[in-house]
């Protein structure tokens, strides 16, 4: 009895006392910047790992050696083309890895570098004979932020960044001459008034018809995605604490995000369709999955939603302020859980307290503010084929519905809409319409956004929505993968935890912690809110006195222009994605098999982390800045056009407003080029 | 309402069913605890401050043959046992690393990590009860 007593207490004590490790030799800075080895001409760079970074210690260039001390570190490392480079690397506290886009190519798998705490590695001599600006990467997880665990390297000369400062130049002067040939309704020589009506299509056409006219096309699309919503939840909740290992975080961040950037230009609200969040709410109300409930019996209190709401506030602030918390939001699994936890529960109580329709999704939902302002740029529409047929029909099944198809719940007139921001493609008119006149169409980006831009009186939600959107997009770039990346520590609260439901209080900050994020808070929601719009504003005045137009108030022209941040807003979000796409491809499909983060591999889809041609990022992101900026400037003529009706006011408005423009394509090519 | 429209809605409830079970995906982990009574003892290694070794007290009897796999979950770590001569080196996060061994003398012996892992990594450890049959 005493004996065992007394092993407890042992036992106990032990737990208590640290051990030193023994084994660890740990090496001494001193002994890390005094290299023993003599490597010739190659340029020695001491690098320092970090939570989650590299700083650049020191540089030994002929003979000669710069120390930079702390905070002093350069944040971009510039090597001559056809140089050598050694890289000599110790981590400061947890084991990284290293790689180099498209220089070490293997160093991936069994081959990976890594820098364990306590030795020194050697990497090298690395040959730089590609010019061009490549990205150092953490190949092994080392904490919740590890994805973005990024350092710029520049092999000089890289003229790829001044020819795309010059390409951009360029392809803005190009379309300004193409608008000041006055195109009439035509965006890049295309003409805005035709579409194609994809339910008439040879032989697509019959079948997309008979699929979305099908009553149980809405509930099909939704479940799977509930399936997935709900491992994402748990996962969240209960999965591994580190965001690269979750399911919650993968699939959210890396590929749904790309996807549903992608899917607004392609697709426009799409992903409304297939959003499983208020599907509850929907269902409890109608009391049916698939039918049409005969009795319009709503299981809702039914209040009527408050006129104040009906707007993009909501969703826009509860955008930024995700925004704000980003860097916990996308690396902590139960942050993630707890923001779409929120909003199943949110959209539920929404459905049982006010009218059954889609409330939650018109005016609160954070996705549906960018999704529905940015939709009026897809290329895709639900429209009415003849506007007068449906007005001169009195029944209107598409707002009250049918025994074959519920009322819009997004409560718009189907017949009758000409703009995709509230049209969330649930389909339910295309199934009550008796007269078959709704239809899917396919136009050219920007078809509505200039009778939108011209009509905007007060929307100010609308127009915040897109300056929200477009800092937001650039400034991600740069802080996440970008020469700025320490930036993100500040959003981060320099907390080197991960977090599930379990251990949610590893992510109390200290109060040094708190300052750096209102740093972090004042810069983004000061970009977002105050800078660019102001800036914004002014180029809006400019153009107003440059045209000589007196009779339009410059917060017209401020919220009429802002509409060319829709296409050109979605097409630097679709860049961005690509930058995630590219790099992280391998961790949604490895969760996949191992949802929780446990060492599973049910299906046997789990990869090693290995980036798909990250070196070709700039190249695959350059046409759609282009794109994006060209498609703006001609979108402000048209709506300048629509608004002044004179050709000669409208160049002279676009002029000014394309020099922004030009101005923020510049800045995102020096952040993915330069 | 026709009894194929039932039958459909029958289907979709299932299938909404089915959907939100998936809430109780982390109770399959004791499908793999239930491994553990073949004394093959599965170690989760997070940072002390998340919990440290997940089990932290494993006990085994004399003459047991045991297996431990040690999976890597957030950070790189190590894993020794002093007391027996067991060093597994580094262990990666989404690796699993195996080590089979008798465990022939009663006692109690402490593994640890042995990679710098977090700042409260040297109290970063656990124990082996080896109890008498």
């Amino acid at each position: 009895m005493i004996n065992k007593l007394r092993i407890t207490i042992l036992i106990t004590l032990l737990f208590l006392i640290p051990i030193e490790n023994v084994n660890a030799h740990v090496v001494s800075e001193k002994e890390w910047l005094n290299d023993p080895h003599d490597h010739g001409d190659a340029k020695i760079i001491y690098l320092k790992a970090y939570q989650f970074g590299y700083a650049v210690k020191a540089i030994q260039e002929d003979g000669e050696k710069r120390i930079f001390p702390d905070g002093k570190e350069p944040s971009i490392m510039e090597v001559e083309k056809g140089g050598k480079v050694v890289f000599r690397i110790i981590s400061a506290d947890v084991t990284h890895g290293f790689y180099i886009d498209g220089y070490t190519p293997d160093a991936v798998k069994d081959n990976k570098i890594l820098i364990k705490p306590g030795e020194i590695i050697e990497v090298g001599p690395i040959f730089f004979d590609d010019p061009g600006k490549f990205k150092l990467r953490c190949s092994e997880t080392c904490g919740p932020l590890h994805p973005f665990m990024v350092a710029d390297l520049i092999v000089k000369p890289n003229t790829y960044f001044p020819v795309l400062l010059i390409i951009t130049v360029v392809v803005s002067a190009m379309t300004l001459l193409y608008v000041s040939r006055a195109p009439k309704n035509k965006m890049l020589g295309i003409p805005l008034d035709r579409d194609i009506d994809l339910l008439k299509v040879r032989f697509i056409g019959p079948i997309l018809k008979k699929f979305l006219q099908w009553r149980g096309v809405h509930f099909a699309l939704i479940v799977p995605n509930l399936l997935i919503f709900m491992v994402v939840l748990t996962s969240g909740f209960f999965g591994n604490p580190t965001g690269n290992m979750n399911f919650s975080i993968v699939i959210i961040w890396i590929l749904w995000l790309a996807a549903v950037e992608i899917l607004i230009l392609l697709g426009a609200r799409t992903w409304c369709t297939l959003c499983p969040i208020p599907a509850f709410g929907e269902w409890l109300a109608r009391r049916r999955f698939y039918g049409v409930h005969k009795i319009r019996k709503w299981t809702s209190i039914g209040k009527k939603w408050p006129n104040k709401l009906n707007n993009m506030w909501i969703p826009a602030l509860f955008f930024l302020t995700m925004s704000l918390f980003v860097p916990w939001l996308v690396t902590r699994p139960v942050v993630t859980g707890i923001v779409f936890g929120f909003l199943f529960i949110l959209a539920l109580i929404i459905y049982l307290v006010f009218d059954p329709k889609r409330n939650f999704c018109r005016n609160i939902c954070p996705a549906n503010g960018y999704i529905g302002y940015h939709s009026n740029a897809s290329i895709l529409a639900v429209r009415s084929r003849n506007i007068n047929t449906c007005n001169q029909h009195t029944p209107k099944e598409c707002i009250r519905g049918s025994p074959k198809g519920y009322g819009c719940p997004w409560k718009l007139y189907p017949g009758g809409h000409k703009e995709n921001t509230y049209c969330g493609q649930c389909y339910e008119c295309l199934k009550s319409c008796p007269l078959d006149n709704m239809t899917l169409k396919l136009r050219m980006v920007g078809q509505d956004l200039a009778r939108i831009g011209a009509k905007a009186k007060n929307r100010f939600d609308e127009a915040y929505t897109g300056f929200i959107r477009f800092t937001v997009a650039i400034f991600y770039e740069l802080v996440f993968f970008g020469p700025y990346f320490w930036i993100k520590d500040w959003g981060n609260m320099g907390i080197i935890y991960g977090a599930n439901l379990a251990t949610i209080g590893l992510l109390s900050p200290t109060l040094e912690a708190l300052n750096y994020w209102f740093k972090w808070a004042l810069m983004v929601a000061g970009i977002a809110l105050i800078g660019y719009p102001g800036l914004f504003y002014i180029f809006s005045w400019i153009s107003k006195k440059l045209s000589g137009v007196n009779d339009i108030p410059t917060k017209q022209l401020f919220l009429s222009f802002s509409y060319a941040l829709a296409p050109y807003g979605i097409f630097l979000w679709i860049a961005f994605a690509f930058s995630l796409l590219l790099v992280n491809w391998s961790y949604p499909i490895s969760a996949i098999s191992d949802p929780l983060g446990y060492g599973w591999n049910l299906f046997g889809t789990k990869f090693e982390w290995q980036p798909f041609s990250p070196e070709a990022l700039p190249y695959i992101q350059t046409p759609l800045l282009l794109l994006g900026l060209a498609i703006a400037i001609n979108a402000t003529y048209n709506i300048a056009e629509q608004i002044f009706n004179n050709h000669r006011q409208a160049f002279r408005a676009t002029f000014v407003m394309g020099v922004l423009h030009t101005m923020a394509g510049l800045v995102f090519a020096w952040v993915i080029a330069g | 309402m026709g009894d194929k429209e039932y039958l459909f809605e029958f289907i979709a409830l299932v299938l909404v069913i089915m959907s939100i079970a998936m809430i109780a995906l982390p109770l399959f982990t004791d499908v793999l605890k239930a491994e553990e009574k073949q004394k093959t003892i599965i170690i989760r290694a997070y940072v002390k401050e998340a919990g440290g070794f997940q089990p932290e007290v494993i006990h085994v009897k004399k003459g047991d043959r045991v297996k431990l796999i040690v999976e890597g979950m957030d950070v790189t770590h190590g894993f020794a046992i002093e007391g027996l001569g067991i060093d597994l080196g580094s262990i990666e996060v989404g690796k699993k690393k195996t080590i089979e061994f008798v465990a022939d003398k009663e006692g109690v012996y402490v593994f640890k990590c042995t990679l710098m892992c977090s700042p409260m990594h040297n109290f970063m450890k656990g124990k082996i009860i080896v109890e008498e049959e």
